[in-house]
C-alpha cells in the first residue's frame, strides 16, 4: 500500500536548455511524495513517478507552473494553439521592449549631439524600470526560481547585468560624473536582447517540433464493432474483451484478437519485423497495429489496455525515455565555468579597488570599484550565447530540410557528432518492406534455367520471360495478395500488357486459378501446382530449395497442366543501402543490424549491404535492451528504424532516426525524421550534424572571446557601459556573419543544375506531356528534354528551393517510376 | 487514356494515397475502378488526382 506509485507524463513548454531540465528535476527531487522525475529536453516532456496518497496530478502541475514552465494540453491540436499563443505573447513583449530600447537610444543620441536636459535621466530610469519589470518580468521569475535552487543559468546572468545597470543608474544620482544614464540604457538594451534570443529560440524550436508533428496522421483510433447485429464505429478505448470487430482490406488491426470468421494476409512487419506477410485463418491470433492486406475478417478482442501488445510498446517507450542518456548541451557545459568566472572577476574588482588600492596608494576608490563590479556583470552577460544554439538549428535544420530531413531539436546535432555506432532495423529500413519479384526462371526443354531479373544483358532474350510474366500477372491481377501484387507490379514496370481473365478462383495461402482464352493458368506455390497435377520439371525442387536458402519465396506458373516458369519473390534491399552503409563506415561509424526477422534473411541482407554485426529474431521489447546494453558499454548509439517495433529503441538511442513514412509511434519517438525512406540521407544527416556542431563551437568561441576580453578589462574600472553595448553588438554580428555569411554569398551565384532522370514507364505522348507539365508547374526556370525514344530525360533548372529528391518525388507522385541517375553541373 | 501504360500510371499514382485500398485498371476497356475508404479520401479528391496526372474522368459509377 505504501509502495504504490503512479506515473504521469506531461508535455511541457518553456524548456530552453539543459539547465531548465535540471531545474525541474532538482525541484522534484526535493519534493515529498516524488519517487522519480525525468525530463526529456528533446521531446519537451516530463515523466513523474509519485505516491498518489501524498500528491495529486494537480500538485505536480502546480509545481511545474511555479517554476515558470508551462504544462501543455495533451490534445495535440490544442497544444499547437497554445504554442502559437506563446509565440504571439513573446513577440509582443519583444516589440514593447524593443520600443523602449528605441526610446533609450533616441535619448542617448540627443545627449551625444550635445543637448542635455535634466529630466532625461528620469526618463531613462523609468525606461529601465519598466523594461526590467514589464516585458522582462518573466525572465526575472525564471532567474529567481533557478537562483533559489542554486542553479546559475543565463537568465540569472541577465538579471545580474540588468540590476547592475539599474544600480549604476541610481548610483549616478548620488555620485558625480558617474555615467548613470548609460547604465540605465544598458539595462534596457540587454533585457531587450535577451527577450530577442529567447523568442528566436522559441520560434526555432516550435517550428521544428511542429514540422515533425505534421507528419503524424493524428487520426483517433477507431474500430468497427458488431453489437446486437449492428455494426458501428467506436473509439478503440470503448472496446471490451470478447467484442467482435470487423476488419476490412487495407485497414490497420486496432487491437489484439482472435479470428472467428474469415481469413486474410496480414503484414506484421512494423510489429515483428517479419518481411513477408503472414497468412491468417479462422482461429489464428492477430496483433494490434499490424496491417490487414487482403481479406475481410471478424475478430474477437482478446487483449485490451495494459495487456495489449501496443500498450506494452507504449510502456517500453516510456521506460526508454526515462533512461535515455541525457545530454548536457555544450553551451551549458561552458556556462558551468563561465558563471563562477564572472563572479570571480566581480569579487576581484571590489578587492582591487578597495583593499588592493589601499595597499598600493593608501586610499580606497569606491566609485571605481562600483563602476568595475557593475561593468563586470554587464560585460559578463553572454549575449551571443543565447543565439548560438538557435542559429545552429536554423542553419543545420535548414540544410537538413532541403534534403527532406526533419530535426526535432538541435540536441540531435550534438548527439550525432558523439555517436560511434549506428543500428539499423531491417524490414522497411534497409529493405523496401514490400515483396518484389527478383528472379524469373524459364523452362528450357525439360529443365529450368535461372535468369536474374536485374541482369542487364537479358534484353535480347525477352520474349519467353515476358510471356511468363504476362500470363502470371494477368491471372494474379484480381488477387489482392501481396505476392500477386509483386508480380503485377513487375509487369507494370516493364510495360507489359495484361490480358483479361475469366473464371478467377483464389485458393488462400496456396495460389490462384484463372482462364485466359480457354487456357487454364495456375499460379502458386509448388505444392499447390503439384496438388493440381501440374507436371513438375526435373530441377524444379532443387532450384526452389536454393532460392529458399536465400530467403526467397517461390511461385510457379503453369499453363494447361505444364509448368512454364517460376518466380522468386523477396523483400528487396533498397538501392541506396550499400552506398549509404559504406559512407557511414567511412565516416567512422560501426553499423549493426538488429531485426525481428529470421536469421537467414538477416544474414543474407547484412552481407549484401556490408554490415558485419547482426542480431536476428529479436523480439520488439528486446531491441530496446540491446541498445541499452550497447550504451552501458560506453557506446553512443544512433538508431534507424520505421515501425512500431522500433519505437522504444528509437527513444532509447542517443539519436533516434525514423525513416520513410514510418508509423506515428516511430515518428513521435524519434529525434530526426527522414522523409521518403531514402537511406542515402543518413550519411547526409550525420555530416550536417557534425558541421552544425562545429559551427556552434565556432560561434561560441567568437561570442566568448568578446566576453573573455571584456570582463577582465572591466575590472580596471575603465569600461563605460557604452563599450559594453558596443561589444555586445559586435559579438552578435560576428556570430551571425559566421553562421550565414557563406549562404549570402552562395545565393548570389545562380548556378544551374542538370539532372538525368531514368523514367521506366514512358509509353506515349501523353506521358511526355504530363512530365513536362508537372515539372514546369512545380519548378521555376526549368527546361525538360524528353522524348519517346529514350527513357532518360534531362532536366535543367536553377531553382535553389528544389532538390533532386524533390524532383523525383514530383514525378513519382504522378505515377512515374523516376530515378535520378547522374548529375552534371 | 492512350495506352495501357498510362493506365498503369494511374494505378501507381493512386496507390500512394492513404485511403485508396485497391485500384484496378482494365487495359482493354480503359476503365479504372478505385476502391477507397470514404473517411480517408473522397471521390472528388480521386478525380482530382487523376486529372492532375493528366487524364480526364469521363464517367464515374459509384457504389
Amino acid at each position: 500500500m505504501v509502495n504504490e506509485t503512479k506515473k504521469i507524463q506531461l508535455k511541457l513548454g518553456g524548456l530552453s536548455c539543459s539547465f531548465c531540465a535540471s531545474t525541474l528535476e532538482k525541484a522534484f527531487a526535493k519534493k515529498e511524495g516524488i519517487k522519480k522525475a525525468t525530463v526529456s529536453l528533446a521531446h519537451n516532456e516530463i515523466l513523474v513517478e509519485y505516491k498518489p496518497e501524498k500528491l495529486t496530478p494537480n500538485n505536480i502541475k502546480d509545481t511545474i507552473k511555479d517554476l515558470g514552465y508551462i504544462v501543455r494540453d495533451p490534445d495535440k491540436l490544442k497544444a499547437f494553439e497554445e504554442e502559437e499563443q506563446e509565440i504571439k505573447q513573446k513577440r509582443s513583449k519583444l516589440f514593447l521592449s524593443a520600443s523602449f530600447t528605441a526610446a533609450a537610444l533616441l535619448i542617448m543620441l540627443i545627449m551625444w549631439s550635445g543637448i542635455m536636459l535634466p529630466w532625461f535621466v528620469w526618463i531613462m530610469f523609468g525606461l529601465a524600470l519598466i523594461t526590467v519589470f514589464g516585458p522582462g518580468l518573466f525572465i526575472l521569475k525564471m532567474a529567481f526560481q533557478s537562483l533559489k535552487r542554486g542553479i546559475l543559468n543565463q537568465h540569472v546572468l541577465l538579471e545580474f547585468g540588468a540590476f547592475s545597470g539599474l544600480a549604476g543608474g541610481i548610483a549616478g544620482f548620488f555620485i558625480k560624473d558617474f555615467p548613470g544614464i548609460e547604465f540605465f540604457a544598458v539595462s534596457v538594451f540587454i533585457v531587450t536582447y535577451h527577450i530577442l534570443s529567447d523568442f528566436t529560440s522559441l520560434k526555432v524550436r516550435t517550428k521544428a517540433s511542429q514540422a515533425v508533428r505534421n507528419l503524424l496522421k493524428l487520426q483517433p483510433s477507431t474500430a468497427s464493432v458488431i453489437r446486437n447485429n449492428n455494426e458501428e464505429v467506436i473509439p478503440v478505448e470503448e472496446l471490451n474483451i470478447n467484442d467482435l470487430i470487423r476488419i476490412r482490406p487495407g485497414e490497420n488491426i486496432p487491437v489484439d484478437g482472435n479470428i472467428v470468421e474469415g481469413s486474410s494476409s496480414v503484414d506484421e512487419s512494423i510489429v515483428t519485423g517479419e518481411s513477408m506477410p503472414v497468412e491468417k485463418k479462422t482461429g489464428d491470433e492477430v496483433i494490434g497495429g499490424s496491417m490487414n492486406k487482403s481479406g475481410t475478417m471478424i475478430v474477437k478482442v482478446t487483449h485490451l489496455g495494459e495487456d495489449s501488445f501496443l500498450q506494452k510498446v507504449a510502456h517500453s517507450i516510456e521506460e526508454a525515455r526515462a533512461l535515455k542518456p541525457g545530454i548536457i548541451l555544450l553551451v551549458d557545459k561552458i556556462l558551468k565555468y563561465y558563471v563562477p568566472g564572472v563572479l570571480f572577476f566581480s569579487g576581484l574588482s571590489i578587492l582591487i579597488w578597495t583593499a588592493g588600492d589601499y595597499f598600493v596608494t593608501g586610499h580606497i576608490d569606491l566609485v571605481r570599484g562600483i563602476l568595475a563590479v557593475l561593468a563586470v556583470f554587464i560585460m559578463g552577460y553572454p549575449c551571443a550565447l543565447g543565439m548560438a544554439t538557435p542559429l545552429a538549428m536554423i542553419h543545420g535544420g535548414g540544410k537538413a530540410a532541403e534534403k527532406g530531413i526533419l530535426v526535432r531539436s538541435s540536441i540531435a546535432f550534438q548527439a550525432l557528432k558523439d555517436a560511434n555506432i549506428i543500428v539499423f532495423d531491417k524490414t522497411g529500413t534497409i529493405t523496401k518492406g514490400t515483396p518484389e519479384l527478383t528472379d524469373i526462371i524459364q523452362v528450357d526443354g525439360k529443365n529450368l534455367t535461372t535468369h536474374l531479373v536485374s541482369d542487364k544483358t537479358e534484353r535480347a532474350g525477352q520474349a519467353g520471360k515476358d510471356y511468363i510474366i504476362q500470363t502470371a500477372a494477368s491471372a494474379e491481377y484480381p488477387s489482392e495478395h501481396p505476392l500477386a501484387e509483386a508480380i503485377v507490379n513487375y509487369a507494370d514496370k516493364n510495360n507489359l500488357t495484361l490480358q483479361q481473365v475469366i473464371d478467377f478462383e483464389s485458393y488462400p495461402g496456396k495460389g490462384v486459378k484463372a482462364f485466359i482464352e480457354n487456357n487454364e493458368i495456375l499460379v502458386g506455390s509448388l505444392n499447390f501446382l503439384n496438388s493440381k497435377n501440374v507436371m513438375m520439371l526435373n530441377n524444379a525442387v532443387q532450384i526452389s530449395e536454393k532460392m529458399k536458402d536465400n530467403s526467397k519465396t517461390i511461385v510457379g506458373v503453369s499453363e494447361n497442366g505444364k509448368l512454364i516458369g517460376m518466380f522468386a519473390i523477396a523483400d528487396t534491399i533498397k538501392e541506396d543501402a550499400k552506398d549509404a552503409i559504406k559512407k557511414l563506415k567511412d565516416a567512422g561509424l560501426e553499423p549493426i543490424m538488429i531485426t525481428g526477422d529470421n536469421k537467414q534473411t538477416a544474414l543474407s541482407v547484412a552481407e549484401q549491404v556490408g554490415i558485419e554485426r547482426v542480431e536476428a529474431e529479436v523480439l520488439p521489447e528486446n531491441k530496446l535492451h540491446k541498445i541499452r546494453q550497447l550504451q552501458e558499454s560506453g557506446n553512443k548509439v544512433i538508431m534507424v528504424g520505421d515501425g512500431i517495433n522500433d519505437a522504444p529503441a528509437l527513444m532509447q538511442a542517443d539519436v533516434g532516426i525514423a525513416i520513410g513514412t514510418g508509423t506515428d509511434i516511430a515518428i513521435e519517438s524519434a529525434d530526426i525524421v527522414v522523409m521518403g525512406g531514402r537511406l542515402r540521407s543518413i550519411p547526409d544527416v550525420y555530416q550536417i550534424g557534425k558541421n552544425s556542431y562545429n559551427k556552434t563551437v565556432q560561434n561560441l568561441t567568437l561570442a566568448f572571446s568578446f566576453n573573455g576580453i571584456g570582463v577582465p578589462l572591466a575590472v580596471s574600472g575603465l569600461i563605460s557601459p557604452i563599450w559594453a553595448m558596443i561589444a555586445m553588438v559586435a559579438s552578435v554580428s560576428t556570430v551571425l556573419l559566421n553562421s550565414f555569411g557563406t549562404s549570402i554569398f552562395k545565393s548570389k551565384r545562380n548556378k544551374s543544375k542538370t539532372l538525368n532522370i531514368d523514367i521506366k514507364n514512358i509509353h506515349c505522348d501523353n506521358c511526355i506531356k504530363t512530365i513536362k507539365k508537372v515539372l514546369h508547374e512545380k519548378i521555376k526556370n526549368v527546361k525538360v528534354n524528353a522524348s519517346l525514344n529514350n527513357h532518360i530525360i534531362e532536366v535543367t533548372y536553377k531553382d535553389t528551393k528544389i532538390t533532386e529528391e524533390g524532383i523525383e518525388e514530383i514525378l513519382i507522385t504522378n505515377g512515374f517510376y523516376a530515378k535520378v541517375i547522374e548529375k552534371s553541373t | 487514356m492512350s495506352c495501357s501504360g498510362c493506365a498503369g500510371r494511374i494505378y501507381r499514382a493512386l496507390s500512394q494515397y492513404d485511403g485508396v485500398i485497391r485500384s484496378s485498371v482494365d487495359y482493354k476497356n480503359r476503365n479504372v475502378s478505385v476502391k477507397f475508404d470514404e473517411q480517408k479520401i473522397s471521390g472528388n479528391k480521386i478525380k482530382e488526382i487523376i486529372n492532375t496526372i493528366g487524364f480526364e474522368v469521363i464517367q464515374n459509377v459509384e457504389n
